[in-house]
């Protein structure tokens, strides 16, 4: 039985091109969506304009982007598998790495200097999720009505976090019609 | 205790725009059900931070790592991603028979996505807030206006602040 056939070569061309950006691509996704560009059309694979629109569709979907590419790419490149070795390729990078750094911070959690540490890193990202809000929020169309729904749905869920859910679909939902409705 | 994949599934779900969106849900959920201690809630956030990989996915893979062993960590990394697994699969079926503006729904996520990272900092800075933190609410800010002015890699400021945390705090 040959493995290496053609089919099965440009499976793992997937799976190593998604290994590899995800495994050296550190700033998390938007930084790794260039990369996955540049691999994918350099080995034309795709053009440039199903890119873009792949990655509309992964933007619109939950989890996390970088993900969302891999299997919606290795979906559109060869069906199942393709999305296959693609997303797996895109999380043993993480998977190992999360698994090994957890554990040597967590085997020295009792050392003052890493409580320390750790209490300044959480400083830092209390600094980058209000950077990563204030980019939302800096290219986003404001109008009375989705700064009234942001307002309401802020204040529900900061008094209430089990009604995340609901309250995230609805006020999709709710503005969805509104903002349809302006279309037509 | 399989609870915790439930848990994942549902963050999955909602986990629209990136991790960021999602961060906030995930400590109120796992630390007010003491399945994280909040020290080991920081730990995970550091180290997702030093690591490749989306946010979300790291917690999952932790968190499952810390109850099930390696089995847990996949099985939990796997729950979290049903959702877009499932979506992403379908949609080449589904593309056909479902039209939505396009432009209105994206929009709509924004929105959506712009109040979960609202929740996040609130929830992340809370913390900071209650205990009248002055030095670190002033680190918060500078961060925040270098990140605005510069380019700067955030990961430069993780280590930094870590720093500053060891040396001042």
């Amino acid at each position: 039985m040959k493995i290496l056939t053609h089919k099965n070569k440009e499976l793992f061309s997937i799976f190593y091109i998604f290994f590899k950006i995800s495994g050296f691509t550190i700033g998390g996704g938007y930084a790794m969506v260039p990369a996955i560009e540049r691999n994918l059309i350099d080995k034309k694979l795709l053009s440039e304009k199903e890119f873009f629109k792949l990655l509309s569709i992964a933007q619109s979907m939950p989890g996390p982007i970088a993900f969302n590419l891999s299997v919606l790419l290795g979906s559109k490149l060869r069906g199942f598998w393709g999305a296959l070795f693609a997303s797996v390729g895109v999380l043993i990078p993480p998977f190992f790495g999360i698994l090994i750094v957890s554990n040597i911070i967590h085997k020295y959690s009792d050392s003052l200097y890493v409580q320390k540490f750790l209490d300044g890193c959480y400083i830092a990202t209390v600094g980058l999720t209000l950077y990563v809000l204030y980019k939302i929020l800096k290219n986003f169309n404001f109008n009375k009505f989705n700064i009234f729904l942001f307002f309401v749905s802020a204040t529900l869920l900061v008094l209430n976090r089990n009604l995340t859910f609901f309250v995230f679909l609805l006020l999709v939902t709710i503005n969805y019609l509104y903002e349809k409705r302006g279309i037509k | 205790m399989i609870d915790i994949f439930f848990i994942f599934l549902y963050i999955g779900a909602i986990s629209f725009g990136g991790g960021w969106a999602v961060v906030g849900l995930i400590k109120d959920i796992l630390v007010s059900q003491n399945y994280l201690t909040f020290n080991e809630f920081k730990e995970i956030l550091t180290a997702a931070q030093l690591t490749p990989g989306p946010i979300a996915v790291n917690m999952a893979t932790y968190v499952g790592y810390k109850y099930y062993g390696l089995l847990g960590a996949i099985l939990n990394t796997f729950f979290l991603l049903i959702p877009p697994i499932t979506l992403g699969i379908s949609y080449f079926f589904l593309k056909k028979s479902i039209k939505l503006e396009k432009e209105a729904l994206i929009n709509s996520l924004v929105l959506g996505t712009a109040t979960l990272v609202f929740i996040t900092l609130y929830s992340l800075g809370f913390q900071l807030i209650i205990n009248f933190d002055i030095k670190a609410i002033m680190i918060v800010f500078i961060i925040f206006a270098l990140l605005v002015k510069t380019k700067i890699d955030p990961i430069f400021f993780i280590v930094i602040s870590g720093l500053i945390g060891i040396l001042f705090l």
